[in-house]
């Protein structure tokens, strides 16, 4: 296998062509500005400008929240499911499995209508309301609709993840737990939940990285009221021509979540808890 | 450690099971069983896998519901009991142990369930590491014990509870040979110590034997035979049993007055198993109570005349295989030089005591 590695070269050529080459251009870019005509200079006037003005620090407040929210959220939901589905037929698995995951199948376009649908100011929850007599509750273009969205699509994730650690928990450590006095909530307290960390930590991981960094569920259900980094680097870019900023904004959002995944990592492998997740 | 298996335990039932079913789907694995175990005795299941044995613990340890019949724990019914309100500690054949603890807090654990004063659990933790001789590695976690010390954390995780009932699930099944009888000899040390009365599966027979104080042999989800471990090695009540036990040598034949016919053969057997009408009748010999030898020996009344077809060398002992007339015999000697003078072939003499004849019942009879 000493010419092994060979065989990755097309894919390590792909990544670092397409992908490495263009965030360190990226990355180098946030760093200059154009004075004049052709003419570049160093500057760090980007990441004043970002860390200084208030609109932006709310911006990267708010996707640093909602993408907190929706891991929470995806993960209170996620873990009776995923206990529930270690106790069912391999069958009804794989369809829960698959239904899960539905969201993910279905285009980004669709999946928000139907939402719009569900929770617009006319839609059917709010006339729902309406005719019991209740208020009409505002369920878009708000944060609460961004993190209904982004749950919707991401809880899938969280549930696989628990499952793959779930899975290898031996029931007879969870029959030893109640053999040894420990009733329901004493076991789940003690023994699942504390087993399940790695999985927790390693949905928490997906769902934050993926609700920081998407771009069109906040947009079309959030709308302005609820921007986040995402459509803001968008903007800039598209709309504005701000290369220098978009450059800057998207640094930012990289090192948010490469801090979160490195604190993470530190953590499960941090001290002696190597030896307990393997 | 053989006069504890004579003396027959003067306590009264502490534990009884009447009258048990258990059905998973079509199949009964659980069918009739009544067990009673008195206080402070060791008792064994025993039997091969699918017996219904670890079903029965299971029932024990609360894991499993019986569709009929009752348990009764100190004069208290637990069938309906959940596991972790019956005080009876399991310890299971994967040890089972907490990965996420050390080993202080695995042998704590039920302890802190009770909500014990923290000064009593660590005395209580480390009175039960002494118990089961676990080196003070309080701060380490199971996957940094070898399989030994595994087992014994489990052991103390559960003695520690002091339980009224201790279930063994084949503890010592997962340990290579030479540790397995090492560790059996401290868990016969332990329940010397602590007394407790303990259930123990298991499907090899020389540990039950060795280990219990009486033995229940299992088979379709009954008991075949349940008494000490010399009646059910020497007075095995159904062919299963004697064929579990491992009587290779069954004969069947025409038994009238104390001679058993078999074609041309003539066997003593035992004289109080005599019969005045004849009858068919089976009887067994062990391997081990067969002598061989070149010359005929007299002071055995049996003895027959034989051709050496097979000798397999098993290091301590070896087993030969012999034809007498139309039957076969096996028969363990110890290896010594003796023995290698022997050679298939060869003709020698099989020679026996008739008490040592072991009657076994059909298993209609019973």
């Amino acid at each position: 296998m000493k010419w092994g590695w060979l065989f990755s070269l097309p894919a390590m050529l792909f990544f670092s062509t397409f992908f490495l080459l263009p965030l360190v251009a990226l990355g180098i870019r946030s760093f200059f500005e154009t004075t004049g005509a052709g003419a570049w200079t160093f500057s760090l006037a980007t990441y004043r400008e970002i860390f200084t003005d208030p609109y932006h620090l709310g911006l990267m407040w708010r996707t640093v929240k909602l993408s907190a929210i929706t891991t929470c959220v995806s993960l209170l939901l996620a873990f009776p499911v995923a206990l529930h589905l270690r106790q069912m037929s391999s069958r009804m698995r794989a369809l829960v499995t698959l239904a899960v995951l539905s969201p993910l199948l279905t285009s980004v376009i669709v999946r928000t209508l139907a939402w719009l649908v569900l929770l617009g100011p006319q839609g059917t929850i709010n006339r729902a309301l309406i005719s019991i007599g209740w208020q009409p509750y505002q369920l878009m273009y708000n944060d609460v609709g961004v993190v209904i969205g982004l749950t919707h699509v991401f809880l899938g994730y969280m549930i696989l993840s628990l499952m793959a650690t779930l899975d290898r928990v031996d029931d007879n450590i969870l029959l030893a737990a109640s053999n040894l006095g420990a009733n329901r909530w004493a076991v789940l307290w003690h023994v699942i939940i504390p087993l399940s960390l790695p999985g927790m930590l390693t949905g928490a991981v997906l769902v934050f990285t993926m609700s920081a960094s998407t771009y069109a569920t906040p947009v079309l259900l959030g709308g302005s009221k609820a921007k986040v980094l995402a459509a803001e680097i968008y903007d800039l870019a598209i709309n504005y021509l701000e290369f220098g900023m978009a450059a800057g904004m998207a640094v930012v959002l990289l090192l948010v979540v490469a801090s979160m995944v490195f604190c993470v990592t530190r953590y499960v492998e941090g001290g002696r808890r190597k030896v307990i997740f393997e | 450690m053989s006069d504890r298996q004579s003396t027959e335990i003067a306590a009264p039932t502490f534990l009884r099971l009447s009258g048990l079913h258990k059905r998973f789907g079509e199949a009964v694995v659980i069918e009739e069983l009544s067990i009673e175990v008195k206080q402070g005795e060791f008792f064994a299941l025993l039997g091969p896998s699918g017996c219904g044995k670890t079903t029965t613990l299971r029932m024990l340890a609360g894991f499993i519901e019986p569709d009929a019949g009752s348990i009764f724990l100190d004069g208290v019914s637990i069938e309906r009991l959940p596991s972790h309100r019956r005080e009876a500690a399991m310890v299971f054949q994967n040890y089972a142990l907490f990965p996420h603890m050390t080993v202080f807090d695995n042998i704590a654990f039920g302890l802190k369930m009770q909500k014990r004063p923290k000064a009593e659990i660590i005395e209580r933790v480390h009175e039960a590491m002494r118990l089961v001789r676990l080196p003070s590695y309080d701060q380490r976690f199971p996957k940094e014990l070898s399989g030994g010390q595994q087992q014994r954390v489990a052991l103390a995780r559960a003695l520690v509870l002091r339980p009224k009932l201790l279930l063994l699930d084949e503890p010592l099944s997962n340990l290579d040979a030479n540790l397995r009888k090492a560790l059996r000899d401290e868990v016969i040390e332990i329940h010397r110590i602590t007394g407790t009365t303990t259930i123990f599966v298991t499907h090899d027979l020389e540990e039950a034997l060795v280990m219990a104080d009486r033995v229940a042999v299992m088979n379709k989800g009954r008991v075949e035979q349940c008494g000490t471990p010399q009646d059910i090695f020497l007075r095995p009540a159904t062919a299963f049993v004697a064929d579990f036990i491992g009587h290779e040598n069954v004969v069947e034949g025409e038994l009238f007055q104390d001679i058993l016919k078999k074609d041309a053969l003539q066997i003593r057997v035992p004289i109080n198993r005599r019969s005045d009408t004849a009858a068919l009748a089976r009887f067994a010999v062990l391997a081990s109570n067969i002598e061989l030898s070149e010359q005929p020996l007299d002071c055995y009344d049996n003895c027959f005349v034989g051709t050496i077809n097979r000798i397999r060398f098993y290091g301590g002992v070896t087993r030969v295989t012999a034809n007498v007339g139309s039957c076969q015999f096996i028969v363990q000697v110890g290896s010594s030089a003796v023995t290698r003078r022997f050679s298939e072939g060869m003709q020698v003499y099989l020679a026996w005591a008739s008490v040592d004849m072991v009657e076994i019942k059909t298993d209609a009879a019973t």
